[in-house]
């Protein structure tokens, strides 16, 4: 690289050099919580135990990944992982820039005002609570089953049976986090030039017209973004939610890689499998980003880098 | 302009408003049926089914429960130390790195950057960071959950790209009277950041009121507990760690609407808070932001 | 790293000397394999103590309908029977699952309960069995299952917590449920007579599977319950801490961490320490579990040895004081795991096969008990165990048994 010559970084330091002072605690910061785990990873491939430490534990090469994809669950884990990601973003994606399209049509300010105070809120509900109340609606006795029971239904303990886990999760998802979703969409749709929307319906476009084709180009490079920002936390979303609403009755389909991962190391505190297998994860997830964004550069020229 | 509107627009705003009535509805109710819940007589709860729409009975004896509740006063307590500590430690050092990285030619930002993007894509993983925790001494310490948590890089780009709109001449000037760097921040930059400043108070703070995980990851002593985890074992705690020994009774149990009542008092202050800065929410999005 | 007790307990801690040598058998479980002593341990002082968990049922109701505390399984499902259809209980027998999935009285009623966190029993023979893999579990699985289609169970038992079971067992929608005398049975009855003076909570002795059997496995905690305390290789006083820690087995020490500070938490009537109403009838109103909290650490634990007068006083309700006796089954220990010790490299790679065993025979339980597996595939689920490396499993509990049984 030209630009790093001796005599620039010298120039530089001169003129900056209270500036990296003053960042110095930032890049502690960053070793210490950022790069020293991603070190500590190593003991991926290792027989790891604290007596022994990082440094006096024995080296098994790529034993502990080899355990897992032969393990039992292995298939099991990584099936949930991709389903309940795929159902997330097919419905719990699009959600959020609906809602954003729809409220942009609403004239009357103070509806527009109220529907969104409302809609953020659960966002701001613990997920601690938010899983608490999910249990307790979930409950044969519960809200759910009440209304199911109104329209004739059968009560059925609906975090119990492995069917429903993944519509629960995904619908409560929605639910938690569409209106604060919609925000971001939001702020593109006022970015959008008005005169295009002239232009279109001079050119006697409809509403629906307007929407397909001035509207939604203009948010598409946000869209872009977003959706490739979410393809790179693809697999590691959902591990304190799962966690919270999960039992043993509906592993078949609650039991993700990542939940899965807390098991092992916090519990069972198997730490090199579960580094292992974390590591694993994120190897994919940074592919699917990486993957994303290549496709999305080639396609729509937006990209992330 | 006004354009006449069609019978298909028309039919359309009715539907618009009608469907975003009942999206906000259903937004409301689940808060709502906690709120009310949590004011009702406790067995006419029990035996009701269906939606609330009004408290049944009226009783506060839920609350007075809560409160007569050692754990949660802790909890609350333990919670506003971290939150306070926390919310300041975080603002300190997000914008210090949110100033360095707005700053222009800075030689070694471009690569100091990129190793920081690159922690939002690839982390070394929970048990490595809960290693790297107990390297540093801080399992069952309050800090332990302050200080791996001053930085969310979200957040300092969302603050950089902020502070990156602030005009150079301001701080030229400043610089000419020959201020430091410091002072540019803490007496320019800041000052013209309100409202970055209240959404990052409102971002940080709300990660770290409604966080618990790291803390049921590192803490073990229950005087330590903040209002989530102690909210974990009233409303979840489906682990089976009431096996363990000594249990002869020392879980004390309680009653559905302390339940609710519980849910409330964790809730309610956040709810309160953010409605006053939602005017700001839009310059806390990062659209665009994470492109360089 | 915590250091070695051996030469520590000889020299600075007469108390614990003397108590472990009285007490060869509490002795055995402190100590490893070869003799090392690594822990202050928290010492259950009698068998009484050990039988914390057991079934309990109203009392009323049983008047009411003109039966008899049931004694074996059979009895139990005619009980429960009544119970949802004469009593109106839509739930008529509750538990939190997830507290108790192994160490409910049913279980233990066909031999496959399990406690100390430990998934083996020893069998009639005195053999090691891993308790989800036997015959008898089978059984235990087709009852639970039948319960459950019967609607006998809680419909949500897998996902109740401890709070909504007591919202169930005090507003009359549950009639009997399995726990701790004091936290549960005796907080139902104080929470539910507010408001129905009649509502009574009787304990239930281990059932039977079959009429005419006696019970021969019950609930019973190890004395040295794997808690205590020790001393770490950066302590810089290690005669202090061992005296300081050593005081807790001194009859002085006894006292306190059981009763608490005499004139104010406790006083002497004859030999017997009994409680003040600063406990058991707090001014601030605090039930007695927060009160002694404050004042003892007897219903916690710690360095010490437990008393049977603390839960004698603990338990108020007369129903409660029942408990340890009525739970208790003489032979419930010869069926107990103790408190082996695998080597190191065995502990690591037991700890593996159990994690994995755990999860799946979780995971099936439930499901045979929902019947969404049917039972029908037993032989299935038993050859998984297998692939799964129960044998192993098996082979490294019998020999830390084998040492164990011979320190």
């Amino acid at each position: 690289m030209k630009k790093y010559t001796g005599d620039r970084i010298k120039k530089d330091f001169q003129r900056n050099w209270s500036l990296y002072l003053l960042v110095i605690p930032v890049i502690i910061f960053y070793a210490i919580f950022m790069y020293k785990p991603m070190y500590g990873a190593i003991i991926a491939f290792m027989d790891y135990t604290p007596a022994k430490g990082v440094s006096g534990s024995d080296w098994v090469g790529f034993a502990n990944f080899t355990r897992f994809f032969s393990s039992p669950y292995f298939v099991r884990l990584l099936r949930n992982t991709i389903l309940l990601s795929v159902y997330s973003i097919v419905f719990g994606f699009p959600a959020p820039i609906i809602l954003a399209l729809l409220l942009n049509e609403v004239g009357n300010k103070k509806f527009k005002k109220i529907s969104q105070t409302v809609t953020y809120l659960p966002h701001f509900v613990s997920m601690v609570v938010i899983c608490g109340m999910i249990k307790d609606f979930c409950l044969s006795t519960g809200l759910i089953n009440d209304i199911i029971a109104f329209f004739g239904g059968e009560r059925v303990p609906l975090l119990q049976d492995p069917k429903y886990f993944r519509t629960i999760y995904t619908v409560s998802s929605i639910w938690q986090e569409v209106g604060w979703g919609s925000i971001i969409y939001l702020s593109a749709l006022s970015g959008v030039d008005s005169q295009l929307y002239e232009a279109a319906s001079i050119d006697g476009a409809g509403k629906w017209k307007q929407t397909l084709h001035v509207t939604i180009p203009g948010i598409m490079p946000t869209i872009i973004v977003m959706l490739i920002l979410r393809m790179g936390s693809l697999m590691s979303m959902g591990y304190e939610k799962t966690i919270l609403l999960y039992n043993s009755a509906i592993y078949e389909t609650a039991d993700i890689i990542s939940s899965y991962v807390y098991r092992v190391g916090l519990i069972d505190q198997d730490w090199s499998y579960s580094t292992a297998i974390g590591l694993f994860n994120s190897v994919i997830n940074c592919a699917l980003l990486v993957i994303t964004n290549m496709i999305s550069k080639r396609t729509t020229e937006n990209s992330l880098w | 302009m006004k354009v006449k509107k069609s019978t298909g627009e028309r039919i359309f705003q009715v539907f618009n408003y009608v469907f975003l009535t009942v999206i906000t509805l259903v937004c409301l109710y689940p808060m709502w049926h906690v709120a009310v819940a949590s004011f009702s007589n406790s067995n006419r709860l029990m035996s009701h089914t269906g939606f609330l729409l009004k408290p049944l009975g009226f009783s506060i004896q839920a609350y007075i429960k809560v409160f007569e509740n050692p754990m949660i006063l802790k909890g609350y307590l333990n919670t506003l130390f971290i939150l306070i500590t926390g919310v300041f430690a975080d603002l300190v050092l997000t914008s210090i790195a949110a100033y360095f990285f707005s700053r222009k030619n800075v030689l070694f930002k471009k690569p100091l950057m990129l190793l920081i993007m690159f922690t939002m894509f690839f982390s070394g993983g929970t048990i490595p960071f809960y290693l790297t925790l107990k390297d540093m001494h801080l399992i069952d310490t309050r800090w332990g959950l302050i200080i791996p948590f001053m930085i969310s890089t979200y957040n300092m780009i969302i603050m950089r790209t902020s502070f990156e709109a602030i005009p150079e001449s301001l701080t030229e000037a400043a610089r000419i009277d020959g201020a430091g760097h410091i002072t540019i921040l803490v007496k320019v930059i800041l000052p013209l950041s309100k409202a970055i400043l209240a959404v990052m108070v409102l971002y940080y703070g709300v990660s770290i009121w409604n966080g618990w995980f790291w803390a049921t990851a590192i803490l073990r002593d229950r005087e330590k507990y903040p209002l989530q985890v102690v909210l974990r074992e009233i409303l979840i705690s489906n682990d089976s760690q009431g096996m363990n020994a000594g249990a002869v009774g020392d879980a004390e149990a309680v009653a559905q609407s302390i339940r609710y009542a519980t849910i409330m008092v964790a809730t309610v202050p956040i709810l309160l808070v953010y409605p006053f800065l939602q005017k700001y929410f839009a310059s806390g999005v990062m659209i665009g932001a994470v492109k360089e | 790293m915590i250091i070695a007790l051996n030469d520590v307990i000889d020299q600075y801690c007469p108390n614990l000397k003397k108590y472990l040598e009285e007490n060869p058998d509490i002795d055995r479980m402190v100590k490893t394999d070869n003799g090392t002593y690594f822990a202050f341990p928290f010492i259950r002082g009698e068998e009484r103590l050990c039988f914390t968990v057991g079934s309990f049922l109203r009392q009323d109701w049983l008047d009411e309908l003109g039966l008899a505390v049931p004694t074996t399984i059979d009895e139990w499902h005619d009980v429960l029977v009544a119970f949802k259809e004469k009593k109106g209980a839509s739930a008529p027998l509750c538990y939190d699952y997830i507290n108790f999935k192994g160490s409910n009285p049913f279980a233990f009623a066909y031999g496959v309960g399990t406690a100390n966190n430990s998934s083996f029993v020893l069998d009639e023979n005195g053999e090691i069995a891993y308790a989800y893999a036997r015959d008898s579990y089978r059984d235990y699985l087709t009852t639970m299952n039948q319960w459950y289609q019967e609607g006998l169970i809680d419909a949500d038992f897998a996902t109740l917590n401890g709070d909504q079971v007591t919202a169930k067992m005090t507003t009359d929608q549950a009639g009997a449920s399995v726990g701790w005398a004091a936290s549960r049975m005796q907080l139902f009855m104080t929470t539910a007579q507010a408001e129905n003076p009649d509502y009574l909570l009787v304990p239930a002795p281990q059932p039977a599977a079959k009429a005419g059997e006696t019970p021969l496995y019950a609930y019973a905690e190890n004395r040295f319950p794997d808690v205590g305390a020790a001393i770490t290789g950066s302590c810089e006083n290690v005669e202090l801490a061992a005296r300081f820690l050593d005081y807790g087995y001194s009859e002085e020490g006894h006292n306190l961490f059981n009763f608490g500070t005499e004139g104010v938490s406790y006083n002497w009537e004859g030999d017997r320490a009994v409680y003040t109403e600063t406990i058991t009838d707090n001014e601030d109103g605090w039930p007695i579990a927060q009160a002694l909290a404050k004042h003892i650490r007897a219903n916690y634990n710690g360095p010490f040895v437990q008393d049977l007068n603390y839960l004698e006083q603990y338990l108020q309700l007369e129903t409660a004081k029942l408990c340890p006796e009525t739970w208790g089954v003489a032979t419930a220990r010869e069926h107990t795991m103790p408190p082996v010790t695998p080597t190191e490299e065995e502990s690591k790679e037991l700890a593996t096969i159990m994690n994995e065993l755990g999860t799946y025979v979780d995971e099936m339980a439930l499901k045979f008990i929902f019947g969404t597996e049917s039972l029908d595939n037993w032989d299935n689920y038993i050859r998984t165990l297998e692939n799964m490396n129960l044998s192993r499993a098996l082979e490294i509990e019998k020999g830390a048994l084998e040492r164990y049984n011979a320190r």
